[in-house]
């Protein structure tokens, strides 16, 4: 099979790089499980023989994440949602509306936010070894723990790139695999050519921070969960909160790379064929994931009274027009005005922090302060409009918000990990209507 | 070719992937400029046996600089003082104390800052291709105009990594290989996997700052240009050089492309015939510094204010910080005169960062202090250095307004691509230096 020509979509001024391989009228993306390079991916027949049987399902996407490979290197570590927009912005390239996700490891986190985000345009997800969460939690006991990360990252630090690292490496990850010297020789300089020393360092920390089990009651689309006996824990947690979804345990698969052990991976490849025929044409999607935003003007009474109407309107029309500028800045999309607070929905949540923080600083030179609270749920969708608990829930943050203050919740806070955004603990509270406890966090 | 295995040299905390081959009586760096990727490279026969070649004349190093290929890809543009260091971790990684430096293109300007800065580290000069400055300007006629630089790098931006562009390029720049497709692929393959669109981006930035003109004259190892007779500009970037850097030696190589494409064999010997004479040089007595002065502003009045006693505990106090900055930025005290400090530095950057830490840190005691900072080759005296750069950046110093971190247009140029910003504190005379000098003031670091 001829190497398919590499092309590069745009996520904000990232560029990434792609390859389209096979056609059909379903589009399959592959968001692969660490660090990965395009090119090199070619060198190996076991891959490119899995990629083949991918692209039979239809037309399949494969892309080097940002940061790695052939793509645009990157100044900091990024959000998770950031990378969720490079997989929007690759298919947006060869336009392409619904997709199947076929993800594995880390990349099932992207995978996961994407179908959460973006029900519309996702027709299913196929899920190898999926992982809700990096770091350890008790709630979240198989990921490895604080201590075991700082060492792990500082061992990539010191020794990526170093071969007797790289071969210790290929032998934890694809026992099978390794027992092939072509294999091994491969492996070294596919890790190399995939990432830098300082990348692979950055990728990891990434790897680390993800964290998608809030958004996972939120998936809707049609979940195939396949993952080794090892795995079994993590991909039980995944499978058992997202409705419906299927879990099939591939037994005698041992390599992190199924690829690596074809006879094993000729299961894992049935079952994702036989799942992606089986897609009946999917309902539109009722339910979607968002982060809403709610503002106040502090003492707007006072204000008024202060000013006398006319005033007062005419500083109020100065305020929405100044809002208004920001949502369309940061992608919020104004959903209602209550008085002289504004309600809004945002495709991601770090978008929306910085609309908040935007709008507070910009309603200053009017000599304003305002209040704001941010909630990520699941969202019903009628006529256009958001209802449900999770409304309710952005209302209170907010009006539980400092004049001047950012309030989130802890769903919206986890959402942003890496994307270098810092919160001051606001300890728990109870929201008036809604049920539970809820842990809120002001940005700082 | 066998492809020997990478390993990663530290330039800071930046890993500058590196291999070794051959052997032999002399070290040989080679600083490939514009977009390379170690494995990838040498996957053209051409390059390969030139390679061989060069690693059977002695222990060839190769690597791949910051921003390309294999090693890490810092965003932003970085300075040409990051780049030299980048040479002097790989040359320490690879455990050599000296070596004969070969640079391409753009890189020769890293290599050329190498040399001055540390001639007992570098066993002679050899410049494919060099210029000492990318743009046009008033006194260098013979640059591109900034225009088309521009117009170059919008066409990066839009194009790189686009096959059709690629294959344009490539027909342009060697015609020779016009029919070869299996060059034209790895010629792509190479390109992409050594820079995507971005890091792309960064590398014409870098190339389009060069300017070491006011370095050339202070080059004190032997130096061989090598240039394309035939490609246009190139005899005039390579004549422009040889005239200012100390008895360098042009030689013009007929045909168009890379040194390893036509009249490779004469490329090679030449280089090999060089080899022995820029090793075989004495120990240079003359080395590019950056020199700091420091000097405490109204100190007769604070001492007359304070009584002797606090004022000594002040000056004390002064020094030790003025010491834990040189001690920070890499720099060496030479003197102390009265209250003010005299200091080189092997790179001018860490220079203006330290006299900025400097003149912060001595707020705490309530003095200031003004600095003055200068580039410009010295005389090594033991282990002092002397010469008319020394008293350039005394003068200079001199000049500066109380807090003040005074620089020459030297210092400013070496430090394109950096954060460093500068006021423009026009053209001045310095007592007993001849000449007009134009001085800027740090305004940001």
């Amino acid at each position: 099979m001829d190497v398919p020509d590499v092309n590069y979509a745009r996520s904000g001024d990232v560029a990434i790089a792609y390859q389209v391989i096979g056609e059909g009228p379903t589009d399959v993306v592959f968001v692969r499980g660490t660090l990965a390079d395009l090119l090199a991916g070619w060198d190996m027949p076991l891959f490119v023989d899995h990629v083949k049987w991918l692209a039979e399902s239809g037309r399949l996407l494969l892309f080097d994440k940002r940061g790695s490979g052939l793509s645009d290197p990157v100044r900091q570590v990024p959000t998770l949602e950031t990378r969720m927009d490079d997989v929007r912005a690759v298919m947006d390239a060869v336009d392409s509306e619904r997709a199947v996700l076929w993800a594995a490891q880390e990349g099932s986190r992207i995978a996961l936010l994407f179908a959460a985000t973006y029900p519309e345009r996702t027709s299913a997800l196929v899920l190898y070894d999926p992982t809700a969460r990096g770091l350890w939690a008790p709630d979240y006991p198989w990921a490895s723990t604080d201590d075991e990360w700082r060492r792990e990252l500082r061992e990539i630090r010191d020794r990526w790139g170093d071969r007797r690292y790289l071969v210790e490496r290929a032998h934890r990850l694809s026992p099978v695999g390794a027992q092939n010297e072509d294999w091994l020789e491969w492996f070294v300089w596919y890790q190399r050519r995939s990432a830098s020393p300082a990348e692979a360092v950055a990728f990891h920390r990434m790897a680390m921070e993800g964290d998608v089990r809030d958004v996972l009651p939120s998936v809707r689309a049609p979940t195939l969960v396949l993952h080794r006996t090892e795995a079994r824990d993590e991909a039980v947690f995944v499978a058992d909160r997202i409705s419906g979804a299927r879990r099939i345990e591939v037994e005698g698969l041992h390599d992190w790379f199924s690829w690596a052990d074809p006879e094993h991976n000729a299961v894992l490849l049935r079952e994702t064929q036989t799942f992606i025929a089986g897609l009946a044409t999917a309902p539109t999607p009722d339910r979607v994931l968002a982060t809403i935003m709610f503002t106040d003007i502090v003492g707007s009474t006072e204000r008024a009274a202060e000013l006398g109407d006319a005033a007062w309107s005419d500083l109020l029309t100065r305020h929405h027009t100044l809002v208004r500028g920001e949502l369309v800045r940061f992608r919020g999309e104004e959903l209602d005005t209550a008085g002289d607070g504004f309600f809004a929905s945002f495709d991601g949540p770090g978008r929306a922090i910085e609309c908040a923080a935007a709008i507070r600083d910009a309603v200053r030179s009017l000599g304003l302060e305002v209040r704001a609270g941010l909630h990520t749920g699941e969202f019903e969708r009628i006529d256009g409009k958001l209802g449900g608990i999770a409304v309710a829930t952005g209302s209170r943050i907010a009006s539980l918000a400092e004049p001047g203050e950012v309030l989130v919740s802890s769903t919206v806070k986890d959402l942003v990990a890496g994307s270098g955004i810092e919160f001051e603990d606001r300890g728990t509270r109870e929201l008036k209507g809604v049920p539970g406890e809820w842990r809120l966090f002001a940005v700082r | 070719m066998d492809v020997p295995d990478v390993s990663y040299a530290r330039s800071g905390d930046v890993a500058i992937a590196y291999q070794v081959s051959g052997g032999g009586e002399f070290d040989v760096v080679f600083a490939a400029g514009y977009v390379t990727h170690l494995t990838h490279l040498v996957e053209h026969p051409p390059i390969a046996a030139f390679f061989d070649r060069l690693s059977s004349f002695g222990r060839l190093i190769r690597f791949d600089r910051r921003g390309v290929g294999l090693s890490d890809r810092p965003r932003d543009v970085p300075t040409l003082e990051a780049r030299m260091d980048d040479i002097r971790a790989v040359m320490d990684a690879a455990g050599s104390p000296r070596a004969a430096l070969i640079a391409t293109g753009e890189a020769g300007a890293m290599a050329i800052l190498f040399a001055a800065t540390y001639p007992e580290r570098t066993g002679g000069l050899i410049l494919w291709n060099p210029f000492a400055r990318a743009v046009e300007a008033p006194d260098y006629p013979i640059g591109e105009t900034e225009a088309e630089w521009l117009r170059q790098l919008a066409e990066i931006d839009a194009n790189w990594g686009r096959t059709d562009f690629f294959a344009k390029r490539f027909s342009e720049d060697w015609p020779d290989l016009r029919d070869d497709e299996a060059a034209l692929r790895w010629y792509c393959e190479t390109l992409r996997c050594g820079a995507s669109p971005g890091a792309a981006l960064t590398v014409h930035r870098m190339a389009m700052d060069v300017d070491v003109r006011d370095v050339l004259a202070a080059i004190r190892v032997p130096v061989l240009i090598l240039h394309r007779a035939a490609v246009e500009g190139s005899p005039e970037d390579a004549r422009y050089m040889a005239e200012r850097i100390p008895g360098a030696k042009c030689v013009a190589i007929p045909g168009r492309g890379q040194p390893w494409h036509a009249g490779a064999e004469r490329v090679l010997a030449e280089i090999e015939a060089f080899l022995p004479v820029g090793y075989g040089t004495a120990e240079p007595d003359t080395v590019l510094s950056t020199v700091l002065f420091t000097d405490i502003v109204g100190s007769t009045e604070h001492a007359a204010a304070l009584g002797d006693r606090q004022w000594r505990e002040t000056i004390l106090r002064h020094d030790a910080i003025v010491r834990r900055c040189l001690d920070r930025f890499r720099g060496r005290e030479l003197d102390t005169a009265g209250d003010g400090f005299f200091a080189s530095f092997d790179g001018p950057a860490r220079a203006i960062r330290c006299a900025v830490a400097i003149s912060d840190a001595v707020g705490e005691l309530d003095i200031q202090v003004r600095s003055g900072l200068h580039t410009g080759e010295c005389e090594i005296r033991g282990d002092k250095i002397a010469g008319i750069a020394v008293n350039v950046g005394a003068r200079i110093a001199a000049k500066a307004s109380p807090g003040e971190v005074l620089v020459s247009s030297t210092v400013k140029d070496l430090v394109a691509g950096s954060e460093i910003a500068f006021e423009d504190r026009g053209a001045h005379e310095l007592k007993g230096v001849p000449g007009e000098w134009r001085l800027y003031a740090v305004s940001g670091a």
